[in-house]
């Protein structure tokens, strides 16, 4: 056991993130081919699901130019400067990161959690939940400012005296875990797996607009913690993915390309609407800050009679 | 559709902070040292070293507790190469001379030069030299980053910054490179 206590330099953490990541994200247009060729074979492959995944991987190249450009240095500058302040002296190395990984994967749940809970952030994520279809490029689907809310919840594991560049290897091996995960060709593992980890099942429901399975499974490699923490929900009806109210459909030819950008600030566009056109400051409030199922008085008295 | 109450969230948000500490405070304890115990505390404490074996001691060229450095890369012969030998963690961390188990200083050469330290007591050590060109009696920077040629045992490149632990190396003969970082 000797090499998991040996210690790691910086250079070697670093260089290891960018070779994942890297690896990762060539290897997932391999997977893309296979999938696209399955749903060929069963006939369900739709000109639609490949317009889809085009504009997925240009809300990518948005979101990166946004994130490389606003928030790459800043995310590395915090955390190097919050490293001085670290309550304990963590080496680095194979143990040390083992634990990381587990702590940085609680830290994404409730991440997570608070990015479908509040409307602010949600305007941001929502662009991920607006695919109608659920296939490996979805999980390149990124909003505008998808790269703003990882440091709040990870600075604390830095904090604690975590080395700022295994935290950030952390925060990346959770997220290419949870990548892996978007797909319909894996059914169910076997039930210890489905069990501890979180697996595309879990993750289907996740992207699911079925009354009953919305707010459910934030994990990233563990789905314990949404058993632990009460949002776990097991995948038993059919699901259909996207949005609650969906961005509406581009059907005209001549406005296809607009659809990459409608789905990248259908988010905020809704949310600024929402905001400026509330009647009440309160109101505004609850559309800035409350939770995305929140509807003002008035149009909650008109459903009640609406439904009688 | 899973709706946990008030109490619920800041349960769960308790226990997840009872977690972050425990797991923070396990990971402290991992370093080298907890694989290999007493190695680390010889390296560490230094020890005294034990008697030296009668039987097998005429047979080795170099005994225990010598070090022969080789030192290679140097860009010109002007002023000295200073050589610091380190078996104590804290005196390598804080360049601490005063607390060094070994020190020399050689006419810089462009090929390389041999120095051998003998009668070192601990097992392992970190080497840090540098190449005082202009006899000053210290590595000059500039903005912060060196522009005199420096090196330190196990270092592969001039930004290698290791920690004593992986700067360590065992009596016996080592080789160290000058780096320049222009």
């Amino acid at each position: 056991m000797e090499w998991a206590f040996k210690t790691l330099s910086e250079m070697e953490i670093s260089g290891l993130e960018e070779w994942i990541g890297a690896w990762f994200f060539y290897i997932s247009f391999a997977f893309l081919a296979f999938e696209l060729i399955r749903y060929l074979v069963l006939r369900k492959l739709k000109w639609s699901m490949i317009g889809d995944t085009i504009t997925n991987y240009l809300t990518l190249y948005m979101f990166l130019a946004i994130s490389l450009v606003l928030l790459a240095g800043l995310y590395v500058s915090a955390y190097v400067y919050a490293a001085q302040f670290a309550l304990f002296d963590i080496d680095v190395n194979w143990a040390t990161i083992a634990i990381c990984i587990v702590l940085a994967d609680i830290a994404y749940y409730w991440e997570h959690r608070f990015m479908h809970r509040v409307n602010l952030v949600w305007a941001t994520h929502s662009v991920h939940h607006s695919s109608p279809f659920f296939n490996i490029s979805v999980a390149y689907r990124f909003g505008p400012m998808d790269g703003v809310w990882p440091i709040f919840f990870h600075l604390p594991l830095v904090l604690l005296g975590f080395n700022p560049f295994v935290v950030l290897l952390a925060e990346l091996l959770v997220q290419l875990f949870q990548t892996a995960l978007h797909t319909e060709a894996v059914r169910k593992f076997p039930k210890p797996v489905e069990w501890i980890f979180n697996t595309p099942s879990h993750h289907r429901v996740h992207h699911a607009s079925n009354a009953k399975y919305l707010d459910a499974n934030y994990a990233g490699i563990f789905i314990l913690w949404d058993r632990m923490f009460g949002t776990f929900v097991e995948e038993d009806e059919k699901v259909v993915y996207g949005l609650v109210k969906p961005i509406p459909e581009i059907n005209s030819p001549s406005r296809m390309l607009a659809a990459p950008f409608a789905a990248f600030f259908h988010g905020f566009w809704r949310l600024g609407k929402n905001v400026l056109g509330a009647r009440r400051l309160g109101d505004a409030w609850m559309y800035a800050f409350g939770t995305p199922e929140w509807t003002p008085k008035e149009k909650r008295d008109s459903q009640v009679h609406a439904a009688e | 559709m899973p709706s946990p109450s008030k109490i619920a969230l800041v349960s769960g948000l308790a226990v997840t902070a009872g977690i972050f500490f425990g797991g923070a405070w396990l990971a402290s304890g991992m370093t080298p040292e907890t694989s290999d115990p007493l190695k680390a505390q010889t390296a560490l404490n230094a020890t005294p070293t034990p008697a030296p074996d009668a039987d097998s001691g005429a047979q080795t060229e170099i005994s225990y507790g010598e070090l022969e450095i080789t030192v290679t890369g140097a860009r010109n012969t002007n002023g000295r190469i200073i050589i610091l030998v380190f078996d104590k963690a804290a005196a390598y961390d804080a360049y601490d001379y005063e607390n060094a188990a070994g020190y020399a200083e050689l006419d810089a050469q462009t090929a390389p030069m041999t120095h051998t330290f003998s009668g070192l007591s601990a097992d392992a050590h970190a080497v840090i030299l540098f190449h005082d060109e202009n006899e000053n009696y210290d590595l000059d920077l500039v903005e912060g980053y060196p522009v005199e040629g420096y090196g330190t045992s196990n270092a592969t490149s001039a930004y290698d910054e290791l920690s004593f632990q992986q700067a360590v190396v065992e009596p016996g003969s080592i080789s160290v490179k000058i780096h320049y970082l222009e």
